[in-house]
This record gives structure tokens, C-alpha cells and sequence, in this order.
């Protein structure tokens, strides 16, 4: 017996696909979970890491980007690279990581069960929230995280000022 | 622990946040398997993780790896972008009775641990003399 026969005669155009669509439950449906996960994806509750590489195939590191008055820190997570694998690029609005994550074949009969990992080049281009002197930079690579430490330009750092507030 | 996995088909783990006050993710780390001919090398991803803070347990066959990474030299530094967090690496995975967890060695090098299993000595791959004659 086929499927087909299963299905009352007077269903048989409308597919459960058309249905599933057609559904203001379902559309709801989905559209909370959409809010769900960029909720706590946005909280940083949810690293974006795995599954969303995974599903790309690409390698591409996590960066993070945090500010001082003084200064701007980039740290980004380049697992099983070295300051050779990697290059560092600064201008003044801007900072570039290119680099290559590299598979390694030790031997011939290995027997792959499980490839979870993403390899290949990589670049990314972050756009920085203040003028930097790149010049000054600093870059140090330890567990496998680079940090790069950016003084912010001297005629930058005073532009964002605190305005007291007095009662009355 | 009684989850059932396999080394072929890993489960997520659950961690219990050591620190309330800190914003602490739990995240499955990628691993990579791969069979050798006396062992099996699993490579896991643990950026920011210390020597410190990682812990590889094996117990009832089942093996447990356990991380926390820490993102210090950001401390005191306003967030701007945010990909990542300090997080609770862990993952859960049950040897195949064909290896040999007392023989386990572990090494953490730039963020990423490798941890080779050796086979059991009776089912690794022989070579079997030929005698002429």
C-alpha cells in the first residue's frame, strides 16, 4: 500500500508542506523560537560556535572586541594556530585576521570515524569603534587565543566625554 | 554516569555553573576522531583553556572532558562585539571496549587537546610470519 492511498481523496493538492505554512500556529511558532534564540544568543548564553561553523564548513574564528577610554582590545579564538598560521592587519578603522587552519594527515591509514573540526583560510575584517594608531599595536597569542591590544589615536580618546548631572 | 554514548555518536554534556555571579556558557566542544593502527586520536578545541582547567576523566568506560576557559586579559575592558564568552567546555564520550583507557596520554597545545587511546593489545593489527618451506 502506498502512502498515497492513506490520504482522504479530497486533500490529495494540498500538501503538508502548503499546510504547514498556511498555519498562523505553526508561523507563530517558529517566529518565537527565532526570538528565543537570538535572545540568548545576543546575552552571549548560546556561543555561536559549533554548530553555526559546522554548518558553514569553514573555519572562522570568534572575535571579540571590548573598549577602554584609552584603548581597544580584539581577542579571537584561533585553536591549534600559532603566530606563523595567522596575520594581523591594522589601519586606522580596521583590523584584518587572515590565516589558515590546517588539517593534519600524520599517516596514511588513519581511519576517520568523526570530523567535527572546520579547516581552510580564514579572513575576517572587523570594523573598529575608534580610531587606532596601529603603529602601537600589540598581538600575543597564548592557549590558542590572539590578543591584540590597540591604544586608541590621542585626539580620539578625549571626544567621548561624561556630562555631570546636578539635581535641582 | 549512565549516558548512554558512543564514541561514534558523542552526546552533549550539562555542566553545573561553578560561579553564580559570572556569565558562564556551556558549549560542546568540536572533536575530531580518528583511528590509528595502535590507537585512536581524539582532537578536541579548547581555546582559552589552562593545564589547570582541564580535567580528562575516564570511568566505566565512559570518558569525560572538561574545561573552563578564561578570557582575562579582557577584564576592565567594555564590551563592544561579543562572539564569545568564557565558557564550560564539556563532552562525554564511551570508549569502544577494543581500547585501552589506562594507557590514555593527553596533550593541550595552543588551545586544542589531543588525546590518543591505544588499542587493546590482543585486537591491535598483526603482521603474521610466513614461513617458507
Amino acid at each position: 500500500m502506498s502512502i498515497r492511498d492513506l490520504v482522504p481523496r479530497g486533500i490529495k493538492r494540498r500538501t503538508p508542506v502548503r499546510r504547514l505554512e498556511d498555519n498562523d500556529l505553526f508561523s507563530f511558532h517558529r517566529e518565537m523560537n527565532r526570538l528565543f534564540d537570538e535572545f540568548f544568543s545576543d546575552a552571549g548564553l548560546l556561543p555561536s560556535g559549533g554548530a553555526d561553523r559546522e554548518g558553514s564548513g569553514r573555519f572562522s574564528p570568534r572575535v571579540n572586541v571590548a573598549e577602554t577610554d584609552t584603548g581597544l582590545k580584539v581577542v579571537a579564538e584561533l585553536p591549534g594556530m600559532d603566530e606563523k598560521d595567522v596575520t594581523v592587519e591594522v589601519d586606522d578603522q580596521s583590523i584584518t585576521l587572515r590565516g589558515e587552519r590546517k588539517e593534519e594527515h600524520e599517516d596514511k591509514q588513519e581511519n576517520w570515524y568523526r570530523v567535527e573540526h572546520t579547516y581552510g583560510s580564514f579572513q575576517r575584517v572587523i570594523p573598529l569603534p575608534a580610531e587606532v594608531n596601529g603603529a602601537k599595536a600589540e598581538a600575543s597569542f597564548k592557549k590558542g587565543v590572539l590578543t591584540v591590544t590597540l591604544p586608541k589615536r590621542a585626539e580620539v580618546e578625549g571626544k567621548k566625554k561624561r556630562i555631570a548631572i546636578t539635581a535641582g | 554516569m549512565t549516558q548512554g554514548t558512543d564514541v561514534l555518536s558523542p552526546e552533549r554534556g550539562t555542566v553545573e555553573s561553578q560561579e553564580v555571579n559570572r556569565v558562564t556558557a556551556v558549549c560542546t566542544p568540536a572533536v575530531d576522531i580518528v583511528e590509528r593502527r595502535d590507537d585512536v586520536l581524539l582532537t578536541v578545541d579548547l581555546p582559552g583553556v589552562d593545564d589547570g582547567a582541564l580535567e580528562v576523566n575516564v570511568e566505566n568506560g565512559i570518558l569525560t572532558i572538561a574545561g573552563q576557559s578564561r578570557l582575562e586579559s579582557v577584564q576592565g575592558f567594555e564590551p563592544v562585539y561579543r562572539e564569545h564568552v568564557a565558557v564550560a567546555y564539556r563532552r562525554v564520550l564511551r570508549l569502544s571496549d577494543r581500547l585501552n583507557p589506562a594507557g590514555i596520554t593527553a596533550h593541550l597545545r595552543q588551545g586544542v587537546l589531543r588525546l590518543a587511546v591505544p588499542k587493546r593489545e590482543e585486537i591491535k593489527a598483526r603482521r603474521v610470519p610466513i614461513s617458507a618451506g
